[in-house]
């Protein structure tokens, strides 16, 4: 099925398999994300959503099934995993910021070993995506210091440093108090308009209703039901969608 | 019924309440005299301590003893008996120490400050202790009333110093460096008033100066060149100027040239093919790099296997591991220029360092031409030095997804610790000799430094490893997810928070590994130990002083160790400043 018809597929996924042990987590996923694509992924936790946008920057690998990302298939013998990689960023639900160095050097440091930039043009760069995250003032601080919404956005920012073609959202606002949800929503919503391709895992139902290209409904580790937003939570047809809806709206 | 509220006014904050000074007799009884039972146990534990310390004070101030036998033997104790023709060496070692010492303290500013309070109840508190020794003395004891005047003095001047600062006691602060220099004077104070001869008067005042002008050109060129700049300078002074100090300057060897020369058939082809290796690895694809290292790391093991010079088998290990940590110099043109740098800095310190390693020493002195606390300080420096990329390298093994260095480190690391370092060292001083070929018969002190530093890295290891343990999951996550390589994850992200986290360990490490260097002593080293408990009793004019001599090496180690325990609770501190 493509999404919308409109766009080329740049994410192909293909009867995705995934164990832990004897538990399957991905019981057969497949679906396509066009270029510029917002594809927000709902559901009960437990369900798989979050093992499934992780095996598509490969960190979790697949053991069935095909993944193309960008035209490249991520199997065992992949080579230049790193590459596919800096295309694809990833926003974690727990910020994964690196302590030890200052908000500054957190979004210069990938930009110079891995994309080889000069010191200059990655301090440039990261000052100009932390003004678009308006944390510009904070680059001197370390993130220990930071607020969690604070946090997240440097870590976007760190993300977005890397020029990646998609960005992953593994509910980058699952951790945060109420009052800081808004910010952090606020730039990936900045990040939705410019055109970017997006997987975004995440409960924030108001996320997906405005921003959302399509919606899709994981539950038991496949794709119970996919749309777009106005379908989605208007006339969903699955009856597990619609209890999942009517317990959380 | 529930009533609704609103707040009118928010309120604003307001300053904690004053906490009342207690009384000495209100602490007294809630920390000592709270119930019966601790009245008891303050009682008895009073007594103890009481006793202890009459007992102490009586040794150390009894009339019998010979305390000037320690400045008498100043030269034993630092140098033993190394020529005294050539003395003038061990003096310049020591001042490029001490220099080094100086430009580190410029580069890494103290950053710890001390108030004139402190200083002055300080000096009050001397004044007490000195009180409390002039009247706890035993009858024996002749200096009591001196000491009942200068301990009456100090406090006197403490407390008039508390008085007349009072509420800026704590308010005004001096930085540590006014007090470290302060230090300084007192000891040249010392040197020059105590009975110790010119000839190491007058070099220790030279020394002292080296240290002060060196902090003095650091401070100079920190604007200049940058605070990182000079960190490194002097990270790679002290890598490169400690073995030239041991086994240029102090073994003043004659260097065999002729064997030099007799490398070129080797050496030259290596520097070469060195040079081709790394151009070629800091442009290539990874695949057609990994080939490059993986037939250099063929050639490192092989060429141990045939009959090659001693430098050759060195020189290619280095090249090995410059070639495979290419990736971490970056790319480019940029990249490619620091690599050449590299090597080319690699094969100068190497030969320079086999040079006058093989060269025989022009000081024939017994195998003792190191001794004293100068042998100690090389004995626990260089080990040091060497442990840690050593220790690095075997706790990433051990973590490594490969099977075959996991089991290498495992293996390692296992025998290292289930042995004794008391049969380490008596195996390098008497098994490894069987081993070698006949013409590499390293000296005594070579093959300690050896033993210690395998022992040392086996520890380390498994420090580090404990460090890498903690670092959570999505450190990893988010260095991969970013594209980096394990290489530059384990480098930028995994291995510096891992080292912060068991900084402790790590100084403790280095503690036991500074007293541990007493062991050498059972393998015929005249360490600083040995000196003290051998050397010293045993010169004609010192007989029958052991205890004195003793109690003057525990109190040497003491201030060393506690200084460094001291120092590396300051460095955790600043270190902490990132920590979540």
């Amino acid at each position: 099925m493509t999404s919308n018809g409109k766009k080329e597929p740049i994410i192909v996924c293909d009867g995705v398999k995934k164990w832990f042990g004897d538990f399957q987590a991905l019981r057969g996923v497949s679906t396509e994300v066009g270029e510029g694509e917002v594809v927000v992924i709902i559901g009960p936790s437990g369900s798989g959503k979050s093992t499934w946008i992780r095996c598509i920057n490969r960190l979790e690998v697949h053991q069935e099934g095909r993944i193309i990302v960008d035209g490249i298939e991520l199997s065992s013998d992949v080579r230049n995993i790193e590459k596919i990689r800096s295309e694809v960023g990833m926003v974690f639900q727990q910020f994964n910021l690196f302590p030890h160095l200052t908000v500054l050097q957190n979004v210069t440091l990938a930009q110079t070993w891995v994309r080889k930039r000069t010191k200059a043009e990655a301090e440039k760069k990261a000052l100009d995506l932390l003004e678009r995250v308006g944390i510009r003032e904070q680059a001197a601080k370390f993130p220990g210091q930071l607020s969690g919404g604070q946090q997240q956005r440097v870590a976007l920012a760190r993300s977005l440093a890397m020029d990646p073609r998609i960005m992953l959202f593994d509910e980058p606002t699952s951790a945060l108090d109420p009052e800081m949800i808004k910010e952090v929503l606020d730039s990936m919503k900045e990040l939705a308009r410019s055109g970017m391709t997006m997987m975004v895992v995440t409960h924030e139902m108001g996320f997906a209703r405005e921003v959302a290209d399509r919606v899709v409904f994981f539950d038991q580790g496949q794709i119970i039901e996919e749309g777009t937003p106005e379908h989605f939570f208007t006339d969903p047809q699955h009856d597990r969608t619609k209890l999942f809806l009517s317990q959380i709206l | 019924m529930v009533e609704t509220r609103v707040s009118q006014h928010l309120v604003p904050p307001e300053p904690p309440p004053e906490a009342s000074q207690p009384g000495a007799l209100v602490w007294l009884r809630k920390n000592l005299f709270y119930s019966r039972g601790s009245t008891i146990l303050t009682v008895l534990v009073g007594a103890v301590i009481l006793l202890f310390l009459r007992g102490a004070v009586g040794f150390l101030l009894d009339q019998g003893r010979q305390w000037e036998v320690i400045p008498r033997n100043s030269a034993n104790y630092s140098i033993g008996s190394y020529p005294r023709e050539n003395i003038a060496r061990t003096w310049v070692s020591l001042g490029v120490v001490a220099f080094i010492a100086g430009l580190a303290t410029a580069a890494w500013r103290p950053i710890g400050r001390v108030s004139p309070g402190q200083i002055s109840a300080a000096v009050r508190s001397a004044g007490i202790a000195a009180l409390v020794l002039a009247v706890l003395a035993p009858s024996t004891f002749g200096g009591r009333t001196e000491f009942l005047i200068a301990g009456a003095v100090l406090f006197v001047i403490g407390q008039a110093a508390l008085m007349a600062l009072g509420d800026r006691a704590i308010d005004a602060f001096l930085p540590t460096l006014v007090v470290l220099g302060a230090g300084l004077v007192a000891f040249l104070v010392v040197l020059w008033i105590l009975p110790i001869s010119s000839s190491t008067q007058i070099p220790w005042t030279i020394v002292i100066a080296a240290a002060v002008v060196a902090f003095g050109v650091g401070r100079a060129l920190i604007q200049p060149l940058g605070a990182p700049t000079v960190k490194r300078s002097v990270v790679a002074l002290a890598l490169f100027a400690l073995p030239v100090l041991y086994l240029h300057v102090q073994r003043a060897p004659e260097i065999p040239w002729d064997r030099v020369v007799d490398w070129s058939a080797w050496i030259i082809p290596i520097v070469v093919i060195g040079y081709a290796a790394v151009i070629f690895v800091s442009g290539a694809e990874r695949e057609a790099a990994a080939i490059v290292n993986g037939l250099l790391v063929v050639a490192s093991i092989v060429v141990w296997f045939v009959s090659a010079p001693m430098a050759a088998r060195f020189l290619l290990l280095m090249l090995t591991a410059v070639s495979l940590a290419t990736p971490t110099f970056g790319s480019g043109e940029k990249g490619r220029r620091t690599v050449i740098a590299v090597w080319t800095g690699v094969v100068l310190v190497l030969m320079y360092l086999f040079a006058i390693g093989v060269g025989t020493p022009t000081l024939e002195t017994n195998n003792n031409y190191f001794a004293g606390i100068n042998l100690t300080f090389m004995l626990a420096i260089v080990p040091m030095l060497l442990a840690f990329p050593l220790g690095i390298l075997m706790a990433l093994g051990r973590t490594s997804t490969m099977p075959l260095f996991r089991l290498m480190s495992t293996g390692y690391i296992e025998v290292i610790r289930g042995v004794p370092l008391i049969t380490v060292l008596f195996f390098f001083r008497f098994g490894v000799l069987n081993f070698l070929p006949p013409g590499l018969q390293p000296d005594a002190i070579l093959l300690a430094i050896i033993g210690i530093t395998l022992f040392a890295a086996a520890y380390l290891a498994e420090n580090i490893r404990g460090g890498l343990q903690s670092i959570p999951k999505g450190q990893y996550e988010a260095a991969k997810a970013m594209g980096m390589t394990t290489a530059q994850m384990t480098m930028l992200i995994t291995l510096p928070q891992a080292l912060r986290a068991v900084i402790p360990a790590i100084v403790g490490q280095i503690i036991t590994l500074f007293k541990d260097t007493s062991l050498v002593s059972i393998i015929g080293l005249a360490e600083f130990l040995r000196v003290a408990n051998n050397i010293v009793p045993g010169q004609p004019d010192s007989l029958g002083t052991k205890l004195e001599n003793l109690v003057f090496a525990a109190v040497v180690y003491w201030v060393f160790t506690f200084t460094f325990s001291r120092a590396s609770l300051r460095l955790e501190r600043r270190l902490g400043v990132g920590v979540r």
